[in-house]
């Protein structure tokens, strides 16, 4: 008697303790997290000082939180906030701060935060800083000379960056040869396809590869699309008011699509924009 | 006749009765593989992670020794009174002081010994799956430098748990104090930084600077002791850096050690 | 030749957290042995016997007067070789053997393995242990560690035996055998001092017998003077006992 008892309690506590840590689970995955962790918004010296001697760890496991969350707001097409990036930026600060020669971060950094959230000068300051300590490092210059190239349009610091990139051991060789030929060619575009190729190379995780893969092809039909209308002014003199005007003379077949869900417009100065500015655009 | 060296080896012997070693170690392996697991998420820094989570072990597990063996083997030596076991031999409290330190250095360096052979089989195992490249930095002799001083760490908190263990009658007290110790020792120079620095619209007293100075120079300096950014980057440890923090460490545990044996000797043990 | 001597000792414990000293445990104390006595000290308890016998060995420290060992001041190295000690509650390593235990004394005396070794089997058969010689003290009987403790402290032949209550948790075959022990050590000529609540065993192995009360040593009588005692009112008791007796209620009044 006692032991039905007994069994019976123990059945009934053990549904009430299921029972209570589903509803603990489900208050936890209910919110809207907008950041990989809170620490992102403390002082990094803080941080650096609770985490005690054991910076290196804490650098890893945001590093990897950090991951996680972008891998899984791609993978599921969620467009990041800019408040969510302004918190990956942080995060991005902090992990650099804990551990300064963790290049992933700045990888990560370079690989989105000016592209999709515009945050340039942010990205080129912690660069700077990777700069100041991976000195056998080739990467942290080439990003520098990319962001300066590409994105703020200024050719006389970025040549000056290529130039640091090229003299560090281990960088490949057609830096040297590059800044001179980045003057004679159509410039932004082709940079971006270069920068894209060498990030595509040295990855590994599929994901990210897909990621980088499709910004890689949306830049090659722009670079497609701006030789076509620098054909059509050659022949017509003149440039074509709509990119439909490549087609009707039959320089291409089709406009191709934006893989990012956009529209390819053509603006006074020949250059080829999409209206996704390559971030992608919810599909309806 | 010498004394200290049984006291250092019936502290050792005991000391390895304590299931909690056995624990560390299982905690090691698993915490190991792990690390050469999820090192793979990592684009490119494959070596750093392992070597991080690696070389943390080696320093978490150097810890238990301070924060729980030593507690044990002596504040439990006096508040149990098996301290009358060893004083009955010819022993002079001294003696009994060093012993006892030297019998958890032995405690402290097997133990960051066997993790520090973890951790090299766990970079060998990396090597065996991640590509070569990912490995061009691996600097064996940073990590061996790194779990050395790792050690010298230990052994410098070790002196002032043992001067604990002497002033306190109990073992709570003591892992307190121990815990303080150790976090004190671990962020003070960066407190330092941070008031010598001039920050804009931080406006620091000039006696909590003196203050926070001081504890500088009373408290070990662990945070000096900490290698394992290099070792897991690679880096070559300067022999001047190795050497300067050696002397340190030596002299603190020595100084540390003669106001304890001093205390201990004015200590009655009823 | 007086080989112990304690002169007007006084001692206060002093209380762990507040600093506050309690009542004295042991008040204008004098003790003085000859080589080879053997010295009992009864008293009830709270009496200060066991504090006594830790000044003798050093560990304790008197707040006034003087200990000395043959001449050298107690806690002295030289003099604490000499002496075999068995605290009041067993202080054996929880988790060590009662070989390690003596591993360890053989280690500080600088023994060699072979000496070591027969010594250790010695002394175990001597006090019954050679059955549980690797065991842990943990799995020991309360008797089991009392005389594994005794073999601590008669491992080195000392020349000086200090024993805080040696038959306490024995059966009475281990009481025995402790009693004959010290008989063993006495015609040997080792000076013993040793305190007990047995009083029986006290008187038939004392040549001197102290009774102690609240910190003092309120008389001091041979098994002789026993003999020819009286009495008084308490019969049926052991003459020992009676004296004993007699002697508190003296104090008291
Ligand atoms: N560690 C201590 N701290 C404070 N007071 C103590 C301590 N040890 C003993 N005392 C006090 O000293 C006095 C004498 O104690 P002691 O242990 O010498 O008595 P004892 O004669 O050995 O008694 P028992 O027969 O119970 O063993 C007692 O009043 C006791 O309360
Ligand atoms: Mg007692």
């Amino acid at each position: 008697m006692k032991a039905w008892g007994l069994l019976l309690s123990f059945i009934v506590v053990c549904f009430i303790s299921f029972f209570c840590v589903g509803r603990i689970y489900d208050m936890h995955t209910g919110g809207e997290k907008t950041e990989v962790s809170r620490l992102v918004y403390y002082p990094p010296s803080l941080v650096k000082a609770l985490v005690l001697e054991f910076p290196g760890v804490m650098a890893d496991y945001l590093m990897l939180n950090t991951m996680v969350w972008h891998g899984e707001k791609i993978l599921d097409k969620i467009e990041v906030k800019p408040a969510e990036w302004q918190a990956t930026y942080l995060g991005v600060k902090l992990i650099t701060e804990l551990d300064p020669r963790f290049l992933d971060p700045y990888v990560l950094a370079e690989t989105s935060l000016p592209w999709e959230a515009g945050m340039v000068e942010e990205t080129n300051e912690l660069l700077l800083k990777a700069a100041s300590v991976l000195k056998d490092n080739y990467r942290p210059y080439f990003f520098l000379w990319f962001n300066h190239y590409y994105f703020l349009k200024d050719p006389e610091t970025a040549g000056m960056y290529l130039e640091k990139a090229a003299i560090v051991p281990g960088a490949p060789q057609f830096y040297k040869t590059l800044a001179a030929r980045m003057r004679l060619q159509s410039g932004n575009i082709m940079s971006g396809i270069i920068f894209l190729q060498e990030m595509l190379k040295e990855t590994r995780d599929a994901k990210t590869k897909l990621f980088l893969q499709k910004r890689l092809d949306t830049l090659r039909i722009i670079a497609a699309l701006e030789k076509h209308v620098g054909e059509y002014i050659k022949q017509f003199n003149q440039q074509p008011e709509n990119l439909s005007d490549l087609v009707r003379e039959g320089l291409m077949e089709e406009i191709p699509r934006d893989p990012y869900g956009g529209e390819f417009y053509i603006m006074e100065n020949g250059r080829v924009y999409t209206t996704s500015n390559l971030v992608q655009l919810k599909s309806n | 006749m010498n004394t200290i060296w049984p006291i250092a080896l019936i502290t050792f012997k005991e000391g390895l009765r304590y299931r909690v070693l056995y624990g560390v170690v299982v905690f090691a392996v698993f915490f190991n593989v792990f690390a050469v697991l999820i090192s793979g998420f990592f684009m490119r820094d494959i070596l750093k992670i392992t070597l991080d989570l690696c070389l943390s072990v080696v320093s978490a597990g150097g810890l238990l020794v301070p924060f729980f063996l030593a507690v044990n083997l002596l504040s439990g030596d006096i508040e149990q009174r098996t301290i009358y076991t060893i004083l009955a031999r010819p022993a002079s409290r001294a003696n009994y002081i060093i012993g006892k330190f030297i019998g958890l250095g032995l405690l402290a360096a097997m133990i960051v010994g066997v993790l520090t052979c973890f951790t090299l089989l766990a970079v060998w195992g990396s090597t065996q799956i991640y590509p070569e490249h990912f490995f061009t930095r691996l600097s064996v002799s940073s990590i061996l430098m790194s779990s050395f001083i790792a050690l010298l760490a230990i052994l410098t908190l070790n002196s002032t748990v043992v001067l604990w263990c002497c002033v306190t009658t109990s073992s709570f007290l003591a892992t307190l104090l121990t815990l303080a110790t150790y976090v004190v020792g671990q962020t003070v120079e960066d407190l330092v930084h941070f008031v010598s620095a001039q920050l804009p619209g931080v406006d620091i007293s000039p006696t909590v600077k003196k203050v926070i100075h001081v504890t500088l120079y009373i408290f070990p300096n662990l945070a000096a002791f900490d290698f394992k950014q290099q070792a897991a980057h690679g880096l070559a440890i300067s022999f001047q850096e190795v050497s300067l923090v050696t002397v340190y460490g030596f002299a603190y545990v020595t100084a540390i050690l003669i106001i304890a044996v001093l205390y201990f000797n004015k200590r009655d043990l009823p | 030749m007086i080989i112990i001597n304690c002169n007007n000792i006084t001692k206060s414990y002093t209380a762990a957290l507040s600093g506050t000293k309690t009542q004295k445990a042991l008040v204008e104390f004098d003790l003085r042995v000859e080589r080879g006595e053997v010295f009992g000290i009864v008293g009830p308890n709270g009496a200060g016997k066991s504090t006594i016998l830790k000044i003798l060995m050093g560990f304790v420290r008197p707040d006034h007067g003087t200990a000395m060992i043959d001449g050298q001041k107690v806690g002295d190295l030289n003099v604490r070789r000499r002496i075999g000690y068995l605290p009041e509650n067993p202080c054996l390593y929880r988790n060590l053997s009662v070989t390690d235990h003596l591993v360890f004394a053989a280690r500080t005396a600088g023994m060699s393995k072979k000496q070591t070794r027969k010594r250790i089997d010695e002394i175990l058969q001597t006090v019954n242990l050679a059955h549980a010689a690797k065991l842990p003290i943990r799995t020991f009987s309360k008797g089991m560690t009392q005389r594994a403790a005794l073999a601590y402290a008669l491992f080195l032949e000392p020349e000086i035996l200090i024993l805080d209550e040696p038959m306490s948790g024995l059966d009475p075959l281990g009481r025995h055998l402790v009693v004959e022990i010290i008989r063993q050590y006495k015609t040997s000529g080792t000076t013993i001092v040793f305190c007990s609540h047995i009083l029986a065993d006290v008187e038939h192995i004392c040549t001197r017998i102290g009774i102690m009360n609240k910190g003092v040593m309120a008389a001091v009588t041979t098994p002789e003077e026993l003999v020819g005692a009286d009495q008084g009112e308490h019969v049926g008791v052991s003459r020992l006992e009676s004296f004993f007796l007699n002697t508190l209620s003296a104090v008291s009044n």
